[in-house]
């Protein structure tokens, strides 16, 4: 048996943990740099809305439009899923050396370890699909040592036991080895699944920023529309329907007319109205009318 | 000499010097480390008609 090249393992063992631990630090930076990305597009965005105010013209115009609420969601679709996607970078992730072998989204590494695969895999297989299938030939190779070792009924010879043995120190040995290459391609997967979720994010959050700051537009543009059309202060007519009990015009005094002029208190055209009765012989009150309640003509303004 | 094949991947035999390994078509000697697993065994233990 020749001996253990011991020399050797441990500068492999060695590059491997510093290739490790390489990835492992990109892998980390890459996520704080998602961190920071996703909060720079959602502040970005609250930054925008904070510009317009459009609480405040919403107020105004004392309703808010299906469109103003559709525009909202898309807002808010647009910066969960840049939120959605920063999670997927962030979140931490098992990446097997099967999945690296197998796994689409890897398709990328695959083919860099492919060109070099004694940079990844030194020479214990030219892909990783080898490199699974060698690791799982020396898992067997120990099974059946082992099996032969342990099993009393054998009856081998002492020479036969001690190269067993030294066989079983040799496969354990390449077993540790190939353990920390494993690592080494999972961390390397585990960096290349991290950088293809942050390249996707980068790509949709510039998208989603697009859609939530032409929404914010649309948004503010529809509430203007609609407050730009104001109908405060405008003459009106009203006409009490017959079935309000009591009849308003008792109330409003004896010489008050079934229709009364006045003026509109509410900004929009719809019901409920608050009008201002102007009406001479009647008492200048201001009404509260529903659409059960009058028939209202809205004259144009003077 | 000659060998009688192996009967399963992996079994382990005893030559009276070595450890051989069946690969599923001849006796090898196992080695350890990156690369080649295991190397052909000198002699030829594939075709006992042939030894």
């Amino acid at each position: 048996m020749p001996a253990p090249d011991t020399g050797t393992q441990s500068v492999e063992t060695g590059l491997t943990v510093a290739r490790i631990s390489s990835y492992d630090a990109s892998t980390a930076r890459l996520r704080d740099v998602a961190k920071w990305f996703a909060t720079s597009t959602v502040a970005f965005v609250a930054f925008l809305a904070a510009a317009f105010p459009i609480a405040g013209i919403v107020s105004d115009v004392g309703s808010v439009t299906w469109l103003g609420v559709v525009l909202g969601l898309v807002i808010l679709v647009a910066l969960g899923y840049v939120v959605a996607l920063a999670a997927q970078v962030l979140a931490p992730q098992v990446v097997t050396v099967d999945a690296v072998a197998t796994e689409p989204e890897l398709d990328g590494l695959r083919t860099q370890i492919d060109g070099a695969p004694y940079l990844f895999l030194g020479l214990w297989a030219d892909d990783v699909a080898g490199f699974v299938d060698r690791r799982s030939e020396v898992f067997e190779d120990q099974r059946i040592v082992r099996g032969l070792l342990g099993d009393p009924g054998s009856g081998l010879a002492p020479e036969v036991i001690e190269a067993l043995r030294e066989r079983l120190r040799q496969i354990e040995r390449d077993l540790s080895i190939l353990g920390w290459v494993a690592y080494r391609v999972e961390s390397a997967g585990l960096y290349a699944l991290t950088w293809r979720r942050f390249r996707r994010l980068r790509v949709h959050a510039a998208l989603a920023v697009l859609v939530a700051s032409a929404s914010l537009v649309l948004l503010v543009a529809s509430v203007r529309e609609g407050a730009s059309v104001q109908y405060a202060g405008s003459p009106v007519t009203v006409t009490f329907l017959d079935s309000v009990e009591p009849d308003p015009t008792s109330l409003l005094g004896v010489d008050c007319p079934e229709t009364v002029d006045g003026e509109l208190v509410s900004a929009v055209a719809e019901p409920p109205w608050t009008v201002h009765v102007d009406q001479a012989g009647c008492d200048p009150v201001t009404l509260n009318l529903t659409a059960d309640q009058a028939v209202l003509v809205i004259h144009d303004a003077p | 000499m000659t060998l009688e094949p192996g009967t399963y991947v992996g079994e382990y035999h005893w030559d009276g010097e070595r450890l051989l390994r069946w690969d599923g078509t001849s006796w090898t000697v196992p080695i350890p480390g990156a690369g080649p697993d295991q190397q052909p065994a000198v002699d030829d233990y594939t075709s006992p008609s042939e030894g």
